[in-house]
């Protein structure tokens, strides 16, 4: 295992989103290929849950609001020296732009955008980051599809692909990669919460326009944990589209 | 809270749709501008002016808008 370019052995990721959905299973997948990961989430149930669900290894769980600046911050002083970063804390919102207020759009690119600039930002200052590392920032296909509803939640993850490209050339002098990952709708329990306001009808109609159907956590975890890999180390800036073919028509 | 306001938001929502030419008996799924868009533009804005968030398919159950109003009501 230990030849495989693959294999995660002896690496330490901080992962945000770590007690639901996506960031979960990309706890697992980290785990599974031998790494180790500060879990960070809002709800410590939900964080118990996941660690559960790892295999043995140096984990550390973390209970934070990363849109607090207080609490990024105490975060940041219980980091160890990284091998990666994956941002997968976020929120969807809904709205048409009638309906976009201040409040609204500050409770959705406070976390979906501002929260991982920060963050990162102050995980490099603080040079918690060790050379040959790699960021992963789950932003999404509405980054670059339009659809009634989505203007704040797609300019928000269309701010973290350009955010993630410069500094993809910031730090490329450390050898560090810095890639993000579009998933079209996965089943998790944000999905859960958009589809509550859909009909079920509305919902069956979607899901026919993915040709491979809507996907699951694992679809995009494993997608990270190969660019957290040395098997993905020419691969950076990129914008990686996981979406069953929804967007090739 | 009366009906009459409730028809007006709902009228102020949606677009393309004129001030006071629906009433608590229209069947706003029925009308001509009923579409997704319209549907999250209801949810919008009965959590803006009522506080209140409905399903899809608790909207879906209601036929006319003083059935929608009593629903919002009860919620509140
Ligand atoms: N599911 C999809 O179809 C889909 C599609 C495209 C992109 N994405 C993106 O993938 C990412 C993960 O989505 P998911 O489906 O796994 O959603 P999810 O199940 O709702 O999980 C969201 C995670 O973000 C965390 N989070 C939210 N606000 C936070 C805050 N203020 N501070 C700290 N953590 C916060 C949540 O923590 P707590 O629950 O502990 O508060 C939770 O762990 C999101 O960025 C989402 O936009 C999802």
């Amino acid at each position: 295992m230990n030849d495989s370019p693959f294999d995660l052995t002896g690496k330490m990721f901080l992962v945000t989103g770590a007690s639901s959905g996506i960031g979960r299973q990309i706890c697992i997948g980290i785990s599974q290929m031998g790494g180790s990961v500060v879990a960070v989430g809002r709800n410590a149930e939900k964080l118990s849950e996941t660690e559960s669900l790892l295999k043995e290894g140096r984990h550390i769980f973390f209970s934070a609001d990363l849109s607090i600046e207080e609490e990024r911050l105490a975060l940041i002083e219980k980091l160890p020296k990284l091998n990666g970063i994956v941002y997968s804390a976020g929120v969807f919102a809904s709205l048409p732009i009638k309906f976009i207020n201040k409040e609204k759009l500050n409770s959705v690119y406070g976390i979906n955008y501002e929260a991982a600039a920060f963050l990162v930002q102050t995980v490099l200052k603080k040079k918690l980051i060790e050379p040959n590392s790699s960021i992963v920032f789950i932003s999404s296909v509405a980054s670059f599809i339009g659809a009634p509803g989505n203007a704040l939640y797609a300019g928000s993850k269309a701010a973290l692909n350009a955010f993630s490209r410069a500094l993809a050339l910031e730090v490329a002098k450390s050898k560090t990669r810095v890639n993000c990952v579009l998933p079209g709708i996965v089943k998790t329990p944000m999905t859960e919460t958009i589809n509550q306001q859909l009909s079920k009808e509305m919902i069956a109609e979607d899901e026919k326009k993915y040709p491979l159907g809507y996907g699951l956590p694992e679809d995009i975890a494993n997608a990270v944990v190969f660019l957290l890999s040395d098997a993905s180390r020419w691969i950076t800036g990129t914008s990686l589209v996981i979406d069953g073919g929804l967007t090739i028509q | 809270m009366d009906i009459n306001k409730f028809v007006r938001n709902f009228e102020d929502a949606i677009d393309n749709v004129d001030e006071n030419t629906l009433s608590g008996e229209s069947k706003f799924q029925e009308i001509a501008e009923w579409d997704s868009l319209a549907l999250l533009s209801t949810l919008a804005m009965l959590d803006s002016e009522y506080n209140v968030s409905l399903s899809g398919e608790e909207i879906k159950s209601c036929s006319t808008l003083q059935q929608l109003f009593d629903l919002t009501i009860s919620k509140k």
